[in-house]
């Protein structure tokens, strides 16, 4: 039985990685009992597919993981054990069955929808920054290669080819939304499991569009929902 | 003067002194920020107004390894059992999050109510290991209390410490304002009982103090005036104003009957040990020679396998854990103990492994390594016969090789061993019988048809306090390096591996473990220009530490050197219940190798703690009853 689950990663939570979520997952549905199936090899673990994986510092309204179940279970049962064992900061918002043979939603994910809160700017010139964005034909950005290698496998020829990514192909929609401090909604595309991060952006806002007084990792992005290609839009 | 009044506006309105709004905006600018925000699974959050109390267990670590620590786990949750009592945690800052803290102005706040440490009406060290010193002052500092606790008044927190390395601490005595010694369960409430009756009398601060030494187990040296020679020889430690001549280490006589955390606090971040913790048992009665934990943990105290059981169910529900580790100082030593395993493997809530710390090095052991899967470690500690006879680490020969052979005939293919160099008379011949035996495992391995590798790992042997190595000489930080070369060149080739400790931290701590109070001085100048965590490998800067030596006019060989058996050692007004004529019985019996068994098998030897202090060993894994050698003992 192939069971998807949307849940929350709440604000005081955003710190954590994707590990950790994954770990706190496993562990709450271990305390809730629900049969998880394994993976063969040499170290089994616990079959639960983490899909679109949030960074540290991102908190997520609308998340979404797959779990393999080894033996069904009523949809019920599954979905009152599992909210009551979810960790603080956690919120199980719902649990469906799905064909053990769809393929992976990693790879089907079309679109995740942002909230930006941008600390040390005002709106008119946080709005001034987004006009030259929307108006450059591209917008090319060179990921820090530290940071990419510490977070992927990929060979260093790879590393230094994907280094320079253009933004303009990832963002759908970038919009000021409230102010003081002013908060950006931000759609970003992906593309085979590819995409960008809010930071990334707000990096070549200030870099390259003339935002000042703005350090981006001083801003808190939480993740608003996540869409994807069978009219499967969850979050709203 | 201004420090003063925050703390006392804190104390009434309870606020947050670090808000969330400003931790979430910067907190993404360290590394591994999850380790400052808490709100674990099965953190305790009380409302500050609810409870007469407030307490910050501080582990003087990274978040993770404080995790880890099982001993802070049973104090959180004894202290929060108490209605009257919040309980909050607090770790060391990595470096770059005391950066921001300074920068930003944040004081160092517990994870609980982000409160700073200030604000607290007590403040209690949990101190694992001597490397943690220069964290303990920085936590101080940056939680904002005075360093030192005669600088502290009656508005401040009072500062205590617990945990094994109490019972040897001179170095953090003008620090902390009291040490806790021996087992918590019920010395933390009477110490919160303490607190709060002298805080209703309104009575001076050394009235609390003067208290608290009346408590047994209460360590409390600003009461205890302390001489030295002109050559640094402790000539005298005169108690004053009625503490007493020595204090007692205090024993949980009964662990059936000691609370325990069934609700542990579940870490999102991966801590060192990620897995569920029962004490099975506390205290080792083996005897090995070098072990400190094997004097400051007698007599032996088992809990009853059913009770190990279902201790080890609630975990396993509360958490979520997919392991359990069965905790004691040498689990293959508790008789009930594959029965207890197996009750775990099967009648969990949810499919679990076991895991045990600490084995044996006999067939007995590698066959529960093998039900339990995992890797296998075995630690002779010495390579020769003779070196083992003189630690007392009962091991032959014979047993180590049975263990190697059961290893491989249960198909191991990889053995990890443990060993110690620098030991009281060791040869360099007793240094290459540690390789010698590495070559005759792995003959063996491959005699008997497979492709083995032996890990061997090595660490330097440093004097510990209330031990029977605590007048040897620690051997120099030179002679460590020599003979992990001579080591090094011998273990060369196809399945063998070699690796050893930091010859830099071995120093150091040899020169801490058996300090005395002037080292604090030491320790003050070494925080002061940046000494952290020191513990960690690269973190630690040595020649910082022997600068500070060099100007506080102290000798790091005056530390490390061999101490007169008539000497006052730092520690001997602090009574772990082993007679010193014990100890000192079993030096002369380390020098001609002869070995003492187990007063759990054997009779009693006389190492005087369960005379002295009225206790006994609890065998309770044994045919159900909780008799054991102890009545011998007595
Ligand atoms: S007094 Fe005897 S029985 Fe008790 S711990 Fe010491 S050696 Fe063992």
């Amino acid at each position: 039985m192939r069971v998807r689950i949307r849940y929350e990663k709440g604000d005081e939570q955003r710190f954590l990685g994707h590990l950790e979520v994954r770990r706190a997952l496993v562990m709450a549905l271990a305390r809730a009992g629900w049969p998880v199936a394994m993976t063969k090899g040499y170290t089994p673990r616990p079959k639960v597919e983490m899909v679109a994986p949030l960074p540290v510092g991102t908190a997520g309204l609308n998340e979404v993981a797959d779990v393999y179940l080894s033996e069904s279970r009523s949809l019920e049962d599954l979905g009152r054990s599992l909210g009551e064992a979810m960790p603080p900061g956690f919120k199980l918002k719902e649990v469906w069955r799905i064909s053990p043979d769809e393929s992976t939603l990693e790879t089907r994910i079309t679109a995740s929808t942002y909230r930006v809160l941008v600390y040390g700017a005002e709106d008119a010139p946080l709005k001034r920054a987004l006009e030259c964005f929307l108006g450059k034909d591209e917008a090319k950005f060179h990921r820090e290669a530290r940071e990419q290698a510490r977070e992927t496998r990929e060979s260093h020829d790879t590393r230094e080819k994907n280094r320079q990514i253009d933004l303009k192909l990832f963002v759908r929609r970038i919009e000021v939304v409230t102010s003081a401090p002013p908060a950006l909604r931000i759609v970003l595309r992906h593309f085979e499991g590819r995409t960008v991060r809010p930071a990334w952006v707000l990096e070549f806002l200030v870099k390259h569009c003339g935002l000042e007084g703005v350090d981006p990792r001083e801003s808190v992005v939480d993740r608003e929902w996540l869409d994807w290609g069978d009219g499967g839009s969850h979050g709203s | 003067m201004k420090r003063k009044a925050s703390v006392r506006q804190l104390r009434e309105h309870d606020e947050e002194i670090v808000s969330w709004k400003e931790l979430r905006r910067h907190l993404n600018k360290v590394t591994k920020p999850a380790r400052y925000t808490g709100g674990e699974l099965n953190a305790v959050r009380k409302d500050p107004s609810s409870v007469s109390v407030r307490f910050a267990l501080v582990f003087p670590d990274v978040y993770e390894v404080g995790m880890s620590h099982l001993g802070s786990q049973i104090i959180y949750h004894v202290l929060n059992s108490r209605d009257d009592t919040a309980c909050e945690r607090a770790y060391s800052p990595w470096p770059d999050m005391e950066e921001l803290s300074r920068a930003r102005g944040w004081p160092l706040f517990t994870l609980e109510s982000r409160s700073p440490l200030n604000s607290f009406d007590i403040i209690g060290f949990s101190l694992a290991y001597e490397l943690t010193y220069t964290n303990v002052l920085a936590a101080l500092d940056l939680g904002g209390l005075p360093l030192f606790s005669t600088e502290r008044d009656e508005r401040d927190p009072l500062v205590i410490a617990g945990g094994p390395v109490s019972m040897a601490a001179e170095p953090l005595a003008e620090f902390i304002d009291a040490f806790a010694l021996g087992d918590g369960e019920d010395l933390a409430g009477e110490i919160v009982d303490c607190y709060k009756k002298w805080r209703a009398s309104r009575r001076p601060r050394l009235e609390l103090l003067e208290s608290l030494a009346g408590i047994e187990g209460v360590y409390v040296p600003s009461l205890y005036d302390v001489k030295h020679s002109d050559e640094g020889l402790l000539v005298e430690v005169r108690p004053k104003a009625g503490a007493p001549g020595r204090v007692r280490r205090r024993i949980f006589s009964d662990l059936e009957k000691a609370p325990y955390p069934e609700r542990p606090v579940v870490p999102f971040l991966e801590p060192v040990h990620d897995r569920a913790m029962v004490e099975i048992f506390r205290g080792c009665t083996r005897g090995c020679r070098f072990c400190q934990a094997g004097t400051l943990y007698r007599p032996v105290r088992e809990r009853k396998p059913e009770t190990v059981s279902r201790i080890a169910r609630k975990i396993l529900a509360a958490s979520g854990y997919d392991e359990v580790s069965l905790v004691s100082l040498s689990s293959a030593d508790y008789l009930p103990i594959r029965e207890v395993i197996e009750d775990v493997l099967t009648r969990s809530p949810c499919p679990a492994r076991v895991s045990l710390p600490s084995l044996r090095v006999d067939s007995f052991s590698v066959e529960l390594s093998k039900l339990l899967g995992g890797g296998l470690t075995l630690a002779p500690e010495a390579g020769s016969q003779r070196m083992r006879d003189v630690i007392n680490k009962n091991v032959t020969e014979e047993d180590v090789m049975d263990a190697a052979k059961a290893a491989f005939s249960w198909g191991f293919t990889r053995i990890k061993l443990y060993f110690m160099i620098g030991l009281p008379g060791e040869t360099d011949q007793d240094v290459l019988a540690i390789a010698d035996l590495a070559y005759r495992i792995r003959q063996l391995g491959r005699d008997m048809g497979t492709k083995p590798t032996i890990a061997v790992s090595v660490s330097g042997f440093v004097p510990k306090s209330h031990t029977a190595f605590q007048w040897e000489p620690f051997v120099g930080r030179d002679e460590i390096e020599r003979r992990q070369s001579l080591l090094a060149k011998h273990l060369r080739g196809p399945g063998l591996e070699f690796r050893y400790h930091d010859s830099r931290q071995t120093y150091l701590e040899a020169i801490l473990s058996r300090g005395d109070r002037r080292l604090g001085r030491v320790v003050y100048h070494a925080y002061r220009r940046g000494a952290r965590f020191d513990s960690w490998p690269d973190m630690l800067d040595l020649d910082l530490w022997l600068s500070c030596m060099k100007e506080a006019s102290l000798e790091p060989g005056f530390y490390t050197r061999e101490r007169g058996q008539d000497e006052i050692l730092p520690w001997d007004h602090l009574d772990p219940g082993v007679t010193k004529g014990f100890l000192l019985l079993e030096r002369a019996r380390a020098r001609r190798a002869e070995k003492t068994p187990d007063c759990r098998e054997a009779p009693c030897p006389g190492c005087g703690v369960c005379p002295r202090f009225g206790v006994a060993p609890v065998l309770a894994g044994r045919d159900g009853t909780s008799k054991g050698a102890g009545d011998r003992a007595r």
